[in-house]
């Protein structure tokens, strides 16, 4: 690669010179330019995100898969996804199995379900919740 | 290329090896001690995802390489001294964690192999990294050398420094929670100031010499060429601290920004202290 003396700065035209050695590389410069444009871009989506997310609240949103057995248990993987803008802690899970006359709750707390964001978790059951119904859903939580 | 005009080579008499080796081990102690204390730190040694435990241990080798060219606890000459210095440096590392996490009681017979490696192997990472620091930071011979690639050496420490730094703080859960707790006008202060910070070191290290840069440098030739490439690797540093620690995952794009950005704070100053300390 050349590198070319003196570029774009008061770096010096002579080798030879004791003090600053050379004139920055050309490549310095872009990366330089680079960097500098991603630094807008963030400060651009950040100054975006804070004109347009003002009041926002955590909008849940529980998928469960099939149980699957666990041990002596049975266990229903949760993924609890927050279609909203604000983060939410301590996310209060419950899953409520009703079949063959009795009814059970379990129920798990997450630390965080960030903006935007999902967390999985899982839920556990004495009995095969797929042999009744289950509903699970999402007790409250907290701002972080 | 002008090279070995002011700061040449000091050929100091040869220390003991013990002595090296004592020091090396302290270093391990002084810069590695708050991540020994972290249980976050001990937890992540057994649930963090394996491939990324693999891939930061791995890669604590060329790090550790690199800085034993910077900053060794040998005056090394050659890419052998470098290897072997680094080799001492992780041995070091690795039973400095494995004495300190025993008698802090993390490690017992009951657990499980892949619990007892994980954890070492997790702690010796920012351990080896303090036993080779330990040569500049204390009390070793100082000293500098010419190097052949000036700015791309200068970033690679401004790399390992924001590595060290945010190792350091990337494990602990407050690192998030501040994220969450943080509004975007708030995040945009903190990349604001991480740069102003950043551009303060850079400039105090453009006068301690040693660098590229000089007091003659105009601030603005210092501030696109190393400020700026400087903050955008500490931004980059930290995605990856966070990604080796499982933080990124299930995270939605503002938040994990605003991690990075957190993050990134302690990673600038780690970038930007570097290039003054070693």
């Amino acid at each position: 690669m050349s590198r070319p003396e003196g570029e774009g700065d008061a770096g010096s035209p002579s080798p030879e010179r004791q003090h600053p050695a050379r004139g920055p590389h050309r490549g310095e410069w872009l990366l330089g330019l680079v960097s500098a444009a991603l630094v807008c871009a963030l400060l651009g989506y950040l100054g975006y995100e804070a004109l347009t997310a003002r009041d926002g609240v955590p909008v849940f949103v529980v998928e469960t898969q099939a149980p699957r057995p666990a041990g002596e248990q049975f266990l229903v993987p949760v993924t609890v996804r927050n279609e909203g803008r604000r983060t939410a802690a301590a996310v209060e899970i419950e899953g409520r199995f009703e079949g063959g006359g009795e009814s059970v709750v379990s129920t798990v707390t997450l630390d965080y379900v960030p903006a935007r964001g999902e967390v999985d978790a899982g839920l556990l059951f004495p009995q095969n919740p797929g042999k009744g119904t289950l509903t699970v859903r999402v007790l409250g939580y907290a701002n972080p | 290329m002008n090279r070995g005009a002011e700061r040449s080579t000091k050929a100091a008499a040869p220390e003991h090896p013990a002595t090296s080796i004592a020091r090396a081990f302290g270093g391990a102690l002084v810069f590695s001690l708050p991540v020994f204390m972290t249980m976050e730190m001990w937890e992540l040694g057994f649930y963090m995802d394996r491939a990324r435990l693999i891939l930061l241990v791995l890669l604590n080798i060329p790090i550790l390489v690199f800085l034993s060219h910077y900053s060794g606890f040998e005056a090394t000459f050659d890419w052998r001294d470098d290897l072997r210095d680094a080799a001492i440096a992780y041995g070091v590392g690795i039973i400095s964690s494995a004495t300190v996490l025993s008698i802090f009681g993390l490690l017992a017979p009951g657990m499980s192999v892949g619990e007892i490696a994980g954890k070492v192997a997790l702690q010796s990472v920012p351990a080896s990294i303090g036993a080779l620091l330990a040569r500049t930071q204390l009390g070793g011979r100082h000293r500098r050398r010419e190097r052949e690639d000036r700015y791309g050496g200068e970033l690679m420490l401004m790399a390992a420094g924001a590595l060290f730094l945010s190792l350091n703080v990337a494990p602990t859960e407050e690192m998030i929670l501040i994220s969450y707790k943080m509004s975007p006008v708030q995040g945009i202060a903190l990349v604001l100031g991480s740069i102003i910070v950043m551009h303060g070191f850079v400039f105090a290290a453009a006068f301690k010499g040693g660098s590229e840069l000089s007091p003659h440098t105009p601030w603005w030739s210092a501030f696109m060429r190393f400020t700026m490439v400087g903050y955008v690797i500490a931004l980059l540093i930290s995605a990856f601290a966070l990604w080796t620690f499982g933080r990124m995952d299930g995270q939605g794009v503002s938040t994990l920004l605003m991690a990075m950005i957190v993050l990134g704070f302690p990673a600038a100053l780690g970038a930007a202290a570097a290039r003054l300390i070693l």
